[in-house]
């Protein structure tokens, strides 16, 4: 693709080009610094600032991947994630199909009856309740049935759909498709960049969430890997402060809490970065319109 | 005559409405069921009675809120604090979105893309001490910086004049990268022929964002816009309680802030439910106005 | 690719569905059930040994609420407004006991049922506790037990640094005169020879000194006695005195100038960086035990001695200069000679009630089993074994008649082990501290000199006014110290206070002192 560049397109790529780099570079820095700390020694303290630590060690990840309780949690958030996840695709994809339709009979009716809700909503009280009796406490089913739905995210869809243009739809209509062919067929091909939005929003927020866990489940076995990380660099401060008990550990511990706080915060977020570079492919510039149209 | 009609328009669309119906029980099960608590607001709520059975007490709650200055002061500073965030914050991203996509590099412009996203995950508490240590007058890197150039030193987080600027600007940093991602969508969606056909016209860059990308983006530009209004409440809890102090309360205690100092998390849901109370309505009607000028205005919004 | 997706789909949801079908338990085989709250810091599991061990001894059911102890409040909230009351039912907080009592959510405990099942700790809320064991009691009925932490003995430490004061030619001050000296010359005199104007003398934790120097604790809710009546000190002439040194300092560059961001920039709370960083000569931020540094004790193993474990923010300051020694203070004297003091912790931490409509039987069976767990319980085996689990597997006595053990197993490096377990039936019903840690902790006398507040429980003018009160308070003194205000500015902000609710929570709180004393 040679395409002759004006000079001041030049120069404003160049620039471009620069302050992405600049951006990007201040935003790594963070995240670099926290890898960084993961691996420092005890001995490394914590409150300086370096680019690696003179003293590397992986005790603190050997620490938090030695509570057997990091498998539960990563089965238990992989699980919600990607069930979650599918099951709130499938349904925002679903509602957000006929929504879009400005031939469906009171559509106004329908979306404020929906969008109502994001501003109005009755609590924790009720919501608990209405969990307990659906027999959906200590269930799994707890952290993600109540969020099955985001509206916001359903309505994001639904604007994409309405985006896509009519003459598609009706030259299929002619040749005798009904609307749920149009939709599988035609819609959802023509919106892998927004599902794919949709998707990463969804996972998330799932992978993040812990508050729901705490008040819909009791099991041990069943908690969420946000819940035990948080033990995790509890447990890592809480040595620190032991008052009676006497000696805590007699041989000197080559982990510090804060490099233990390091640590938890890049295994728990690593797994969803991962996730993104996969969902890129969708998001490069105007490849499925071409295709589909041709 | 009309009925008739109304029942043969939904016989007619009889696939649309069943893709609608699993959705509408969800909705009417989840969140119609329990919004009864709403009715908290307007209640003394008994433990022991629940709910339902807690005595009503009308409007204490709301007239108790106002009543306290404290709370005024909250409500106005939220407010102001979220204008400069839907001024500034708002339009970053799509401006980033912008940039990127002319970044003819695949592999760079991804990088970016991963990179920028980042800090999407990194809690407040985590950043906080790193703005502390970034942004202090004395041994800061940011006020070093500016000192080269003899500007400052600045006391960012100490000094009520540029406290609110400073939210602002962590806050966009923090969530210019992730919130892009629904504008890089929606450009990847953009007809390729659309920017072949300019070209021809000999449209310049520039000329191409005005009259191709932008046009084609506006419908979701339009859709975030509408419900950032309805953020002009939102809460923004974590980011203020993590950095504020009380050298500036006056420019940046928010509700979420002022509540928790409260202690509104214990037992008094109802004052609770009454703060959601009024800034939900407020920002539902906020959603509505905006939504009926953007119809009016390009044909797009929730309804 | 897109069917391939859809089976796949569809196999996964299938297998889910397996995967979290839900079990139920049930456990009534005709014993007396009882639910339990507790202070876990994470679930115990369903087949729990301890928790097995503890039903065999006591005869009883028990079901453990498995309420994550850092959100305990809110979550129990829900479950009591959802009408679930647990029969043993644990305040965390208690200032919120009165809260519980007014809902009707906790029933009376009689006197003589305390005396009769729980004779041992009774004794010693008798001898050691009485204040405490009194705040239980609303309109003459007993509803919570007492828990105490006999650990919050100890005050706020007050730490300078040493080799500073070597270089200055100073000593450790005592009185208000002396201090001066000494975080002036911090500031002015280059204490660490760098030949920059880069010292402090103090920041914001280091002012607790120059406040408790009057008796005050001006950012938390200390109320005391003057004059036969109840007096908030942080809006008395005193704080105006105390504000007129800190606006001194503040000008003098003696104060640092960012104080107002705080000592701590991240990471661990008790961490003064401004003091490691050797920013500041002295703070009093963390507890006594954070400052421990190598040799301070020992302990000793079958006559073994093992040298105390450096404390967490020693270690952090002699990792970036090894070389800093730092010296204990006492709170200063006042220009009259007044002995000040400086902010202490409470005792009282939390209250152990018993759940409304609990019927009279089951009340009997859970104060049996309080005394039991409770530190009064005579015999040490059974104390320890209810607090870390069983003897010679979790634990053993490293020195019983110092009542320490060591952990074993996967209790040496998981504290969430024992919680999990099921050893979340004991409480700190108080009792004397005989750990070495303790016994250096009064050696260095961190017991004296703390300020408490004659009144540590809320009230509903406090939890209605406190925010605003608060941010009022907390302002105006930081708008004083800088300058943004003149000092005067005191008056206006007192009655400022004093009609935004001050006095309604002062009057409040008199009330309870005159009907209570």
């Amino acid at each position: 693709m040679a395409v002759r560049r004006s000079k001041g397109e030049t120069i404003f790529l160049a620039v471009n080009y620069l302050v992405m780099a600049l951006l990007c570079l201040s935003m790594l820095f963070p995240f670099w610094s926290l890898l960084a700390k993961s691996f420092a020694a005890a001995s490394v303290p914590s409150t300086q600032l370096y680019f690696w630590p003179s003293q590397t060690t992986l005790a603190n990840y050997a620490r938090v991947f030695a509570n057997k309780n990091i498998w539960i949690g990563f089965g238990n958030t992989i699980f919600r994630t990607v069930v979650g996840t599918i099951l709130s695709l499938v349904m925002s994809i679903h509602v957000a199909y006929p929504l879009s339709k400005k031939y469906l009979p009171n559509r106004t009716f329908w979306t404020s009856l929906i969008v109502f809700t994001m501003f109005f909503s009755g609590g924790m009280i009720p919501e608990y309740i209405l969990v307990r009796s659906l027999k959906l406490y200590n269930s799994r089913w707890a952290l993600i049935f109540p969020i099955l739905l985001n509206t916001f995210n359903m309505i994001i869809i639904r604007n994409y759909f309405m985006s896509i243009p009519d003459s598609l739809e009706e030259s299929a209509k002619i040749d005798g498709a009904n609307d749920l062919l149009i939709l599988y067929r035609i819609i959802i091909p023509l919106s892998f960049p927004i599902i794919a939005t949709v998707v990463l929003w969804t996972a998330v927020s799932h992978w993040n969430a812990w508050f729901d866990s705490l008040i819909y489940i009791s099991d041990g076995n069943k908690q969420v890997l946000q819940t035990i990380l948080r033990r995790i660099v509890l447990e890592g401060s809480l040595q620190l402060m032991e008052l009676q008990g006497g000696a805590m550990a007699m041989e000197a511990s080559n982990v510090s809490s804060e490099a233990i706080k390091a640590a938890t915060v890049i295994v728990a977020t690593t797994p969803i970065l991962v996730a993104y570079p996969f969902l890129q492919k969708y998001f490069v510039k105007g490849v499925l319109v071409g295709s589909l149209k041709g | 005559m009309k009925k008739t009609s109304l029942i043969q328009r939904y016989w007619k669309n009889k696939y649309l409405f069943l893709l609608l119906i699993p959705g509408v029980l969800w909705y009417i099960v989840f969140k119609y069921f329990p919004i009864y608590g709403l009715t908290l607001a307007f209640k003394d709520f008994s433990f022991r009675k629940g709910i339902i059975g807690s005595s009503w007490v009308g409007l204490k709650h709301f007239t108790y809120l106002f009543s306290l200055s404290g709370f005024r002061r909250a409500f106005t500073n939220t407010l102001i604090i979220n204008f400069y965030q839907l001024l500034f914050s708002f339009p970053a991203p799509i401006i980033f979105a912008l940039l990127l996509n002319e970044i003819v590099h695949i592999g760079y412009k991804k990088v970016v893309q991963t990179i920028s996203y980042l800090p999407h995950f990194l809690s407040w508490v985590i950043l906080a001490g790193m703005f502390m240590q970034l942004l202090s007058p004395s041994t800061g890197a940011l006020n070093h910086l500016l000192g080269v150039f003899g500007i400052g030193p600045f006391y960012f987080l100490g000094d009520p004049r540029y406290f609110r600027g400073t939210l602002v600007v962590t806050n966009l940093w923090k969530s210019i990268g992730w919130n892009s991602i629904v504008y890089l969508a929606a450009l990847s969606n953009i007809d390729t022929q659309l920017y072949e056909a300019a070209r021809l016209d000999g449209a310049n860059k520039f000329q191409e964002i005005i009259h191709v990308t932008l046009p084609s983006i506006a419908p979701i530009v339009t859709v975030m816009l509408i419900f950032q209004m309805g953020k002009l409440f939102g809460d923004n809890f974590d980011q203020v309680f993590n950095l504020y102090n009380a050298a500036v309360y006056e420019v940046g205690d928010v509700l979420g802030t002022f509540t928790y100092r409260m202690g509104l998390r214990d037992m008094q849901y109802s004052l609770s439910t009454a703060v959601s109370l009024v800034t939900n309505v407020i920002s539902f009607s906020l959603v509505i106005i905006t939504n009926a000028i953007a119809k009016r205005i390009n044909d797009y919004g929730i309804w | 690719m897109k069917k391939g997706f859809v089976v796949l789909s569809i196999l996964f949801l299938g297998l889910t569905l397996v995967f979290a079908a839900g079990s139920k338990d049930a456990k009534t085989d005709g014993k007396m059930n009882i639910s339990w709250t507790a202070y876990q810091m994470a679930p115990t599991a369903k087949n729990a040994p301890m928790v097995k061990y503890y039903e065999d001894m006591f005869g009883v059911g028990l079901d453990v609420w498995n309420i994550d102890y850092q959100q305990y409040t809110e979550l129990l909230n829900i479950r009591l407004a959802a009408g679930e009351i647990p029969d043993m039912f644990m305040v965390m907080n208690p200032a919120d006991l009165s809260g519980y009592v007014e809902q009707g959510l906790l029933a009376p405990i009689p006197l003589e049922k305390i005396k009769k099942f729980m004779p041992n700790t009774y004794a010693t809320y008798q001898r050691d506790f009485p204040n405490e064991f009194a705040m239980g009691q609303i309109d003459g009925q007993f509803y919570g037990l007492a828990s105490i932490s006999t650990g919050n003995m100890f005050r706020l430490p007050i730490i300078y640094n040493q080799t500073w004061l070597d270089a200055l030619g100073l000593e450790v001050p005592t009185n208000i005169e002396e201090f001066e000296r000494v975080i002036y010359a911090f500031a002015h005199g280059d204490p660490d020879g760098n030949g920059k104007k880069d010292t402090y003398g103090l920041s914001m934790d280091g002012l607790e000194l120059l406040w408790g120097m009057y008796g005050m604790v001006p950012y938390q809710d200390y109320f005391s006695v003057k004059d036969g009546r109840i007096a908030f000190m942080p809006i008395e002439p005193e704080m105006k005195e105390a504000l007129a040194y800190a606006r001194k300092w503040y000008q003098d560059g003696v104060l640092d100038p960012e104080f107002i961001t705080g000592e701590n920039a991240g990471g661990y709370w008790a961490i003064s960086h401004s003091f490691i960083n050797g920013r500041v000569g002295m703070t009093v931020r963390g507890n006594y035990y954070h400052w421990l540094y190598p040799g301070d004790y020992n302990e000793y193993d079958d006559g073994k001695p093992i040298p105390n474990q450096v404390g967490a923010v020693s270690k952090e300051l002699l990792a970036i200069s090894p070389d800093t020694k730092i010296a204990f203070g006492q709170p200063l004297k006042n220009m009259d000679g007044t002995q000040g003091g400086i902010r202490g912790y409470h005792m009282l931490a939390r209250f152990y009630g018993i759940g409304a409509d609990v019927p009279e039987e089951k009340m009997d069976k859970i104060l049996e089993i309080l005394e039991h767990m409770g530190d009064s319980n005579p015999d040490r085996d059974a104390w320890a074994t209810a607090r870390h689990g069983i003897q010679g597997e979790d634990w053993r006595w490293l020195e019983k008649d110092h009542e320490t053990i060591l952990k074993l197993g996967q209790y040496m490096d998981r504290e969430s082990y024992r919680y999990e377990n099921g050893s979340v039936f004991w409480w700190t019903s108080g009792s004397e501290l005989k750990s070495r840690q303790a016994e250096w902790g009064r050696l260095m006398e961190f017991d004296k000199n703390g300020i408490y507040s004659v009144f540590p429980l809320s009230l509903e003018a406090m939890n209605r006014y406190n925010a605003q009160l608060q941010t009022l308070r907390e302002q105006a003194y930081i708008q004083i110290i800088t300058g943004a205000r003149p000092l005067d500015y005191f008056d206006t902000f007192v009655a400022e206070y004093l009609k935004i609710g001050g006095k309604e929570v002062i009057d409040a709180v008199q009330a309870w002192y005159a009907a209570n004393n």
